[in-house]
Formats: C-alpha cells, sequence, structure tokens
C-alpha cells in the first residue's frame, strides 16, 4: 500500500513536472524577487499572505480541478481503476502531490520575500499552515470536480465559491462588517479559517494565538479528515465510475 | 473461471433494470464473446464484472470465490483493455508503461510484448504523438502487463489495419492456448467469428442467444444448398433442401449437366446472426 | 456563417452559469474594492500610493479573469473536439476563435466600465477617460486567452500558464514608481498601458514621458500587435 502510494505520487508530480509546474513555480519566484527588488513600499509585504492564501486555497482547488479534468479527457482514470490500486490511494496521492508542490512553489516565494525584504516568519506554523490548508483545498477541489461536467463550469463554480466565502472574510478582516454574528458565522469560513492560519505564520506581527487560531486549526483539520471519509472517498468513487463512460 | 448467476443492474437515477437477470459462465481457457446492439447492457455488464460497478443484484463469482471477497489481488489477476486511448500523452510510452508496471506485483515481459505489437522502435516516442492505431497497440500492452490470467477486451480490433489486427488475434489466441480465459465484447462479427469458442447475444439486459459460432451458424442457416449456373448464357439460381441431397435428382441432374457457377449451403454468418437474434429480440420487446 | 457562430455562443451565454458569473463579477468586485479602498484610504498617509495601487490592480484584474476563463473555455472545446469538428464545416476555426476572443473583450469592457464608473475608483476622470482606459484593459482580456491557449496543449499546463501569467498584472504595479527610460521593460505588459492611463488620471502631478492621448493609442497599437503576433503563434501552434 505505501510501495503503490509512493508511485501514484512520484508519477503526479513527474508529471506535474512535465506540464512545466516546476519551471513556472521557480520563474513566478523570480519575478517577485525582481519585483521587490526595484519597488519599494511597505505594503509590499503585506502582499505575502494575500498570495500564500490564494496558493494554498484558490489554486489548490483549480489545480486539481484541471488535473481530474485532464485524466478524464485522456481517460487514464479509466486504465487506473482496473490496476490494484485503491480509490484511498488515488486521492490520496493527488492530495499529498498537490500539497507538496504547493509548498514547494510557496517556500520559493517565502524565501524570496525573507531575503529581500527581512520578513521574520514562523517557519514550522508556517508549514503547518500551508500544508492543511492545501489538503483541505484539494480535497474540496475533488469534490467539485465531481459535480461538474467540464472544468470551465468547475472554474465557474470556484469563482463563486470565492466571491462568497472569500469576500466576507476580507471584508471582516478589515473591519466593513463586524459583530460577535459574524465572528461566529465567518469561523466556518475555510478560506477564512486559511487566513488565520497563514496570519499565524507570521510571527511578530502582533499576532496573538487566540481561540480563532486554533479553532481554525482544529477545523481545518477535523473538516479536512472527516470530508476526505465522508465525502471526497465517496465522491470519488462515484466520480470514477461516472469517468467510465457511465 | 467467471460464473454469473441471475445478475440484474439498475443505474442509481434509473427506472428500470438495464440488465434483466443473466446468467453465462465463462470457462477457464475459453474466448467468450459478449455480442449485442448498442446501449444493450454490454459495456455494464463488463463493467461490473471488473469490478467498476458494484451495487448489482445477483451472484458473481471469479475462480469460485465471490467477487466481492477479492480486493487488491482481483486487479493483479485480470487485465482490461479499454476501446479508447488510455495514456498520458505528456508521457513517453516507456515512461506510461513503466508508471502502470510499477502498481502491479506481476511484470510481464515489455520488450517482448512491446516487439510483438511494433511499438517497440516508437517506445520513447510521446504517446500525444503516436497514431490511433498505434495507441491502441499500446492499450493492448497495457492490457497484459501484469501477466493478467483473465483478459477483457472492449472492441479490441476497432481502428487497427488487418495487419495489425491479425497480430492481435493471434496474441489472443497465444494468451488462450497458455491457459489464459478471454472476454470480448464486439461488433466486428468476423473477429468474434474467428476467435471465439463461445458467443452470447445480448437484447435489451437480456441474453437471447448463447453458444459455439458453429452451433449457431447451423441453428439459424437454412438447411439448404443454394446452386447457380449457367443456362443459354444467363445464371440461373436454385435452391434444394439439404436433407437427402444425395438423393436428389434434381440437384444431381444439374450438377451433372450444367456449368456450377457457385454452390453453398444455405448456413449463415455471425453477422446475419446478430442482426436477426437482436432484430427479433427488438420486436418483441415492443 | 459567422452568424451561426454568433448564435450558438449566444445561446451558450444563456445557458451557462459562467455569464452568470461574468455578470455577477463586476458588482461584486465592485463592492469589494470600494470598501476595501475606503478602507486603506482612512489609514494610511497620505502620501502611501497602496490604495491607488489597489484600485488599478482591480480596474486591470477584470480584463485578466474574463480572459482566463474564456481561455479555459476553449482549452475544454478543444479537449471535447469542438475545434476538430469545426475544422470540416464551411466556418473556419479561426473565425470562431475569434468570435469567443470578441466575446472576452466586450464583456471585459464592460465589467470593467461598471466597476470603475459605479466604484469611483477613478474620482477626477471624465467618462471619456473612462472608457479609453475600460478599453485598452480589455484588451487583455483577448490577449490573455491567446497567450493561455497557445502555450498550453491542456488544462493543467494551461492552469500553469495562467498562474504564470498572473504576473503580468504585477508588471504594471511597477511602473507606478518607473517614470524614466526604464518603463521600456515594461509595456511588454499589456496592462502597463491602461496602468499609465490610470495613473495619469489618479496621479495627475506625476510627470510620464509621454501624454495621456498618446500612451492610449501607442497602447492599443501594441495591443493589436500583440494580438496579431499569439494569433499566429496560436493558429500555428494549433495547426488552424
Amino acid at each position: 500500500m505505501v510501495n503503490r502510494l509512493w508511485v501514484l505520487v512520484k508519477g503526479e508530480l513527474q508529471r506535474l513536472n512535465k506540464y512545466n509546474m516546476t519551471s513556472v513555480s521557480v520563474l513566478v519566484a523570480i519575478i517577485w524577487g525582481i519585483v521587490l527588488f526595484f519597488v519599494n513600499g511597505e505594503w509590499l509585504g503585506y502582499l505575502l499572505p494575500l498570495v500564500l492564501m490564494m496558493d494554498a486555497t484558490l489554486m489548490a482547488i483549480m489545480y486539481v480541478g484541471s488535473v481530474m479534468f485532464f485524466e478524464k479527457s485522456e481517460s487514464t482514470i479509466s486504465t487506473m481503476l482496473v490496476t490494484p490500486v485503491s480509490n484511498k490511494e488515488l486521492v490520496l496521492s493527488k492530495l499529498i502531490a498537490n500539497t507538496v508542490h504547493n509548498m514547494f512553489a510557496s517556500a520559493l516565494i517565502i524565501i524570496v520575500f525573507v531575503f529581500i525584504r527581512d520578513l521574520s516568519i514562523n517557519y514550522f506554523l508556517m508549514f503547518v499552515a500551508i500544508f492543511i490548508a492545501t489538503a483541505f483545498h484539494t480535497l474540496l477541489g475533488i469534490v467539485m470536480a465531481y459535480f461538474q461536467k467540464d472544468f470551465t463550469s468547475m472554474l465557474v463554480n470556484i469563482m463563486i465559491f470565492m466571491f462568497t466565502l472569500g469576500v466576507p472574510s476580507i471584508f471582516y478582516s478589515v473591519g466593513i462588517i463586524s459583530g460577535d454574528v459574524w465572528e461566529f458565522v465567518l469561523l466556518f469560513n475555510p478560506i477564512q479559517s486559511a487566513q488565520i492560519l497563514i496570519e499565524g505564520g507570521f510571527k511578530g506581527w502582533g499576532f496573538e494565538y487566540d481561540y480563532k487560531y486554533f479553532f481554525s486549526l482544529g477545523y481545518l483539520t477535523i473538516g479536512g479528515i472527516l470530508l476526505y471519509y465522508f465525502y471526497a472517498l465517496p465522491k470519488f468513487q462515484a466520480y470514477a465510475v461516472k469517468q467510465s463512460g457511465v | 473461471m467467471f460464473k454469473v448467476e441471475d445478475l440484474k443492474y439498475r443505474y442509481p437515477k434509473g427506472e428500470a433494470d438495464v440488465i434483466n437477470g443473466i446468467s453465462f459462465e465463462i470457462n477457464e481457457g475459453e474466448i467468450f464473446g459478449f455480442l449485442g446492439p448498442s446501449g444493450a447492457g454490454k459495456s455494464t455488464t463488463q463493467k461490473i464484472l471488473i469490478k467498476i460497478l458494484g451495487d448489482y443484484r445477483g451472484e458473481i463469482s471469479y475462480s469460485g470465490k465471490n467477487i466481492t471477497e477479492f480486493s487488491d489481488e482481483f486487479y493483479e489477476s485480470i487485465g482490461v483493455s479499454f476501446e479508447m486511448p488510455i495514456h498520458f500523452s505528456k508521457m513517453t510510452a516507456m515512461e506510461n508503461i513503466n508508471f502502470f508496471l510499477k502498481l502491479y506485483k506481476n511484470n510481464a515481459n515489455v520488450e517482448e510484448l512491446m516487439k510483438r505489437v511494433n511499438l517497440w522502435e516508437d517506445r520513447d516516442k510521446m504517446v500525444g504523438e503516436y497514431s490511433k492505431g498505434m495507441k491502441i497497440r499500446l492499450n493492448i500492452v497495457r492490457a497484459m502487463l501484469n501477466n493478467p490470467e483473465m483478459l477483457f477486451m472492449d472492441e479490441p480490433t476497432n481502428g487497427l489495419d488487418p495487419m495489425n489486427a491479425m497480430i492481435l488475434k493471434d496474441m489472443i489466441r497465444e494468451f488462450r492456448a497458455n491457459g489464459g480465459t478471454v472476454f470480448i465484447t464486439s461488433h466486428i462479427m468476423t473477429d468474434i467469428d474467428q476467435l471465439c469458442d463461445r458467443v452470447a447475444f445480448i437484447v435489451e439486459g437480456e441474453i437471447v442467444e448463447m453458444d459455439t459460432p458453429r452451433n449457431l451458424k447451423i441453428k439459424y442457416g437454412k438447411r439448404s444448398m443454394f446452386m447457380e449456373y449457367k443456362e443459354n448464357g444467363k445464371t440461373v439460381g436454385i435452391e434444394f433442401p439439404l436433407d437427402g441431397i444425395g438423393k436428389n435428382k434434381e440437384f444431381l441432374d444439374l450438377l451433372q449437366t450444367k456449368e456450377i457457377e457457385t454452390l453453398h449451403s444455405g448456413e449463415t454468418t455471425l453477422e446475419d446472426i446478430f442482426i436477426q437474434v437482436t432484430g427479433v429480440a427488438l420486436k418483441n420487446g415492443e | 456563417m459567422l452568424g451561426t457562430v454568433i448564435k450558438a455562443e449566444l445561446n451558450n451565454m444563456l445557458r451557462d452559469k459562467m455569464y452568470l458569473v461574468f455578470a455577477l463579477y463586476p458588482i461584486m468586485l465592485g463592492a469589494l474594492g470600494y470598501f476595501l479602498i475606503n478602507y486603506i484610504e482612512e489609514r494610511v498617509e497620505p502620501d502611501n500610493l497602496a490604495p491607488e495601487i489597489l484600485a488599478m490592480f482591480l480596474i486591470l484584474m477584470t480584463g485578466y479573469i474574463f480572459g482566463a476563463l474564456i481561455a479555459f473555455t476553449l482549452l475544454d472545446d478543444k479537449d471535447d473536439l469542438v475545434l476538430m469538428s469545426l475544422k470540416i464545416t464551411p466556418i473556419s476555426v479561426k473565425s470562431y476563435v475569434i468570435v469567443k476572443l470578441v466575446v472576452a473583450f466586450i464583456f471585459g469592457f464592460i465589467a470593467t466600465l461598471v466597476i470603475t464608473l459605479a466604484t469611483d475608483f477613478l474620482p477626477n476622470a471624465s467618462f471619456w477617460s473612462i472608457i479609453l482606459i475600460s478599453f485598452t484593459g480589455a484588451l487583455q482580456a483577448p490577449g490573455l486567452t491567446l497567450i493561455v491557449n497557445s502555450f498550453s496543449r491542456n488544462k493543467v499546463e494551461g492552469f500553469v500558464v495562467m498562474k504564470l501569467s498572473g504576473l503580468l498584472l504585477v508588471l504594471p504595479v511597477i511602473a507606478f514608481f518607473t517614470m524614466n527610460w526604464q518603463e521600456v521593460f515594461l509595456v511588454f505588459a499589456p496592462g502597463f498601458w491602461p496602468a499609465r492611463l490610470i495613473q495619469i488620471e489618479l496621479l495627475p502631478d506625476f510627470q510620464t514621458n509621454f501624454n495621456y492621448i498618446t500612451y492610449f493609442i501607442l497602447g492599443v497599437i501594441y495591443n493589436m500587435l500583440f494580438l496579431t503576433m499569439f494569433m499566429k503563434i496560436y493558429a500555428k501552434k494549433s495547426n488552424l
């Protein structure tokens, strides 16, 4: 099982490399470096949490969606189903590969920011934040892919998702909406949770690890596990059957 | 090898069963053809047999054990060849093969297989650059990667030129000769005729006919002899009952006195049987 | 003939949820930008450029996002072999692609216009100036569609290219800080031109190398060249 999973993860990462994901990640980091070098402005530092959050949420969902729909059009998913590989291994391999590559891409950007802008970062907490947020949203992407007929309609749903969950979260963090009710409601917003966790990775920004931090941590971790067992896994089974032309 | 008893299946949102209680047995070392018009339930049945679709009713056993009791080892022992291309187009054929190979415990001799289907020379080409026929041949290699005991083939010769179709048919026969069992679904009746030990016709989720191709041809053929001969520069056709033909005076006379152009017994082709069997059944269903 | 393509596209629009997003997008983003910029403006020093940069970013992003969405519909069409089946119809695939690009442009234009007018991102700009800015901004949409489709043969690669081309949105930000000859490095980003126009409207005191109308004309010329070039690359790569 472990051996097969490793083969699958390696395969996913190798393909990603073939699709130029690695070189693009490096290029993105380099261009950030150039921008940071030439442009002065304290505000650029504030961009980093936003960039990391977008990568761990929006980009994670989009990436896994594009992979799943591409595998559908190549029918490779059909042949995976008749190997000894279980659906659990297939879902896990997508989850691990996506998380690993996003952590790699994020690490590059963080290094560039730290190198040029002297930010202080709690690497352990940052690692945890990006890991959990990416894994959770990858699972969400797998579930979303199940409900859509093609990638375009999935993109549309991602946009709707980002607007309905992302905008309130930004509004709340800048104080446009406030109050206990909102605070409570937004605790259940995964994008908000991702944001809180990532902000937690920037210690020294006056961040207090309050109950919201721990709630978000627990929410995404436990939520992710529940999502995996009770939603992504059964849905993937159904998705796979659907892809085999039923 | 496979035993299917009273198999019924209904799609989750379907209103009626698409498989209406079919039973059949695939014997070890035989090539079993599964024929029927589109939408008759061929691929649904195949998907149930290869454990892609669950939630069926009825009993299916493989090597004497219910298929629901198998886990990974089931796929270790079967190979499935799909009709559509199933490889990562941005990887070379060998990269694809090596990836799939690692998922199995048993590994076939890839070089031999690839050479057999004439792909060894092109093994380092991207699959995206392969022609349709090459992709199909690669599918067959993919299906046999794990040295399976049982092969499922969906329209295996569809899209292959006659030369490659022949190579493939030889491979299937050889596979049987080495003790393998094959389940084929196809529309191409000549292939089925040449390959299959037994065939089953499925129409609207029911098996309407199942036997060896030879027996079916005898059953559905007319017991007659059709003769064409030349008379006054024109071709004349005449039909005789096959029973007692050796004593049929008119037949023997013509045979001795006329210039015979063709002489056929009334046995039919699998294609005619297909049309007859599926057509009749469709009418009954109305 | 072309009428059929346009009709099919219009039909798609009514059915497709994507166009719902196209319609909702300006409202959502407009609301977001309106509050966000006011919020930041209240909190930063008067000479801090952050609100202006954010306003510009949001204006430019519209064309970009519309371009990305259309880019993926085109990649989907490719996978569904729609492009292949169009090849054997009297309609050329090129005109089909061009219709899609025009759709991306028109929707991008309307959305940019609505956002800019409704949120008052550019308080000092005249109506006509906003139209010109929206026009150059929306030219990015077909540009991005073509970039994504030229450099990717499938959805995953499309995603990768899109992620990379997202940096085209960053270059105009640098334009805020670069006034002298260095701007030659930035003109390659299609968004540079609308960015300059926005900047002239937002910060009239800044010395720029050319005046407003020159930037506009150069911007349109450059974007047209850009589109022609990528149309050629795309046509060549996909054998249109």
